[in-house]
């Protein structure tokens, strides 16, 4: 076991019985059983198939102490409050974490008609049984030891229960604010579902000062049902010193449309995990995202997608800009189940490199047990078009301004499929000013 | 406006232009025709600062200034602007924001203030309507899903948003019909005016019969071999190409 292994088993100790639902056995025995899976397993390396290129046991050598909740007489209001200002101008829900931990008085998540809304700081005993089954399903974490850690350390998140046949009018954003100079773990873990013929739009941002090596460990677990449309927008724009570990599990019903999209902006380095499978017939799910790295940033998408029924579509469609020492890494597998026939599953990754120091990692993988099905996948790496840029130039636009244009370019087409148009030209704006934005931090 | 001496230009230690020497006055049009492969493109592509050509020999002159002294968007800026042969697709970028960025970026670099949005989207929709072509096409990426007349309208299109000091025309007239020459044409006579010079490169005289030039350059096999009046242009359209074809070989 490493230095780091044994903190966070010590911490788990300390920790323990200041987390929420201590003394639920429901929840000790989901926090019990996680610790162990972590100590079987350790945190995950590069011998690992999955982590090959992301080696947490060599790269996370400090593990700083869990968050504690930020009294709220030394919070801002909410104007005050460092939130993603991306989306700011937003007729939104907006829910604010800070340092992981919910912010009732920061937030106007109260009331939001046919969405049942539980805080995990909240009281446990009184939990509605769609709670607890989320949260208790301890199957989720196999093999998964950042997943595993997220739930043994949760200190706070939300359960929201979209309601049978709601359509929520506005976006719900989930704001998690990193704040302070101390480094510091945070883990948050959500549980969504979406009911039976429901619509609703997520959107979760992840923003946080610079020069600290703070931790985030996210997990998000969604259930989408019968006939339901559910988007989720995440932009991680962590700090440039910050790790960042996420795991997105969705399970898709029957005829349901999920579409997800990941801008990965930030932190030195992450992992963005989205595992998806299925529940019933015809769903149709995109997994998207568009990554933008510089300077030694270590950006890592990993996804599977398992279909184990019949007739549903996937899609995943990346794009990574990676400048200077940046590292990018995909790894997406599309699994086939023997009776998953008129399986429709499609995979395309593709990167732009600026600097001849910049890396991309593409790793798809087929894994097709069935006959009657369409599944296709491409990778490509290319530099800058030279021809597009003499175009640009001969029009007099300056060199850097024409190379902002095309990178912007590059990434576009996942956004363009956002249909909400306010959080489309967010998304935008965070793209096109990423040429500039990075000159000056990376 | 223009003055090119003794220009030498290779590709790889392969010899393209040998020898070419040409002056354009202020407000005059002149037309370069020519063989394929005698060398126009690449002068045009000489003459807005792309890359990949060696200069081994000779000078350009612009308003007087070396325009070897000059980056490709400082040629822009400075009113040089050509008018590409195969104006090619960029995903991605949204014509408008193309059209907006280039023209302020051309403001700034003179050290004018940008248009704002309402003085800019005025403007297009004016320039838009005499070249006949739908604002919605403006909302796609640049060239993207165009067809070949559209691609060399909005060309046109970006010149006359512009209004460069020194228009080069690369074979606009090529893969046109009759109706989209004549717009084409009309759009180019617009911007005629004496203190705004062209340099039309056409491989044949029927443009000529709509933008009617002063001066009729032949370039062959990279240097010019014969100038004269527009009577020049007849005189090539009847006879065809096959003299110069001939010193061509000679030359090689
Ligand atoms: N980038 C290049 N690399 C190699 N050869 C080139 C390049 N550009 C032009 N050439 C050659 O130079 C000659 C002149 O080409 P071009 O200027 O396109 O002629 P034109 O426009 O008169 O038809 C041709 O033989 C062409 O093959
Ligand atoms: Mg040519």
């Amino acid at each position: 076991m490493t230095a780091a292994e044994k903190t966070l088993i010590d911490q788990f100790g300390e920790a323990r019985e200041n987390l929420p639902g201590n003394g639920e056995a429901w929840m000790d025995d989901a926090r019990s059983s996680a610790i162990r899976t972590f100590e079987k397993n350790g945190l995950p390396h590069r011998r690992l198939e999955r982590w090959k290129y992301t080696d947490l046991r060599a790269m996370l050598g400090q593990i700083p102490a869990p968050a504690t909740g930020t009294p709220v007489s030394d919070l801002p209001d909410h104007d005050g409050i460092n939130a993603h200002t991306a989306f700011a101008s937003i007729e939104r829900y907006h829910g604010v974490f800070v340092n992981g931990y919910f912010q009732p008085q920061l937030s106007n998540l109260e009331d939001i008609e046919g969405v049942e809304i539980v805080n995990l700081r909240g009281n446990f005993n009184n939990f509605p049984d769609w709670v607890k089954a989320g949260l208790g399903n301890t199957s989720v974490f196999e093999g998964n030891a950042v997943l595993a850690l997220n739930t043994a350390f949760a200190a706070d998140g939300i359960a929201l229960r979209i309601k049978a046949g709601a359509t929520i009018d506005k976006p719900i954003h989930l704001d998690y604010v990193t704040t302070g100079d101390e480094a510091a773990t945070i883990s948050v873990r959500n549980l969504i579902i979406v009911e039976k013929g429901a619509q609703a739009t997520l959107v979760e941002t992840f923003t946080g000062p610079r020069d600290v090596a703070y931790v985030v460990n996210a997990a998000t677990q969604i259930t989408v049902e019968e006939g339901a449309r559910f988007t989720r927008i995440k932009v991680q724009d962590e700090g440039l010193d910050a790790f960042h570990l996420a795991n997105m599990q969705i399970t898709a019903g029957e005829n349901t449309r999920c579409h997800d999209l990941t801008l990965t902006l930030g932190a030195r380095v992450s992992r963005n995990e989205v595992n998806v499978g299925f529940s019933g017939e015809n769903a149709d799910v995109t997994i998207a995202g568009a990554s933008m790295l510089a300077g030694k940033q270590h950006g890592d998408t990993t996804l599977c997608i398992t279909h184990s029924l019949p007739s549903s579509n996937s899609r995943q469609e990346f794009k990574t800009v990676l400048d200077d020492y940046a590292r990018g890494i995909f790894q997406g597998c599309v699994i086939v189940k023997p009776h998953a026939q008129k399986t429709d599953g499609r995979q395309m990754t593709q990167a732009l490199l600026l600097s001849p120091n910049a890396e991309m990692d593409a790793k798809p993988e087929l894994e097709i047990y069935a006959d009657d099905v369409e599944c296709a996948h491409g990778a490509t790496a290319g530099d800058l078009d030279e021809e597009y840029l003499f175009y640009l130039r001969a029009r007099g636009i300056p060199e850097a301004k024409a190379k902002a244009l095309l990178v912007a370019a590059f990434v576009a087409e996942p956004l363009e499929k956002i249909e909400h148009e306010g959080l489309r030209e967010g998304l935008f704006q965070l793209t096109n000013a990423w040429f500039d934005r990075r000159k000056g931090e990376a | 406006m223009l003055v090119i001496e003794n220009l030498h230009a290779e590709v790889e230690g392969e010899p393209i232009l040998r020898g070419l020497n040409l002056e354009v006055g202020t407000g005059e049009v002149h037309a370069i025709m020519g063989p394929n492969g005698s060398g126009k493109s690449t002068l045009s592509y000489i003459l807005s600062g792309k890359e990949d050509y060696d200069i081994t020999q000779g000078s350009i002159t612009y308003k007087g200034d070396n325009l070897f002294d000059m980056s490709i968007d400082e040629r822009a800026a400075a009113g040089i602007f050509l008018a590409f042969q195969y104006p090619i697709e960029i995903p991605g970028v949204a014509a408008m924001t193309f059209l907006k960025t280039a023209l302020n970026a051309q403001r700034i670099t003179r050290g004018e203030d940008e248009l704002t949005t309402p003085a800019f989207m005025k403007l297009v929709k004016e320039k838009t309507a005499a070249l006949n072509i739908r604002p919605e096409m403006l909302r796609r990426s640049i060239n993207v899903g165009f067809s070949g007349g559209e691609k060399k309208r909005f060309e046109i299109l970006q010149m006359a948003l512009l209004e460069p000091s020194l228009c080069i025309l690369d074979e606009t007239d090529s893969g046109l019909d009759i109706d989209a020459l004549q717009l084409v044409a009309e759009g180019v006579n617009r911007l005629r005016s004496p203190e705004r010079s062209m340099i039309v490169i056409t491989h044949y005289q029927r443009l000529l019969n709509h933008i009617i030039p002063d001066r009729v350059h032949v370039l062959s096999a990279g240097k010019v071999v014969r100038s004269g009046g527009k009577e020049l242009a007849m005189e090539l359209e009847k006879n065809g190409y096959a003299e110069y074809e001939d010193q061509k070989i000679n030359a090689a």
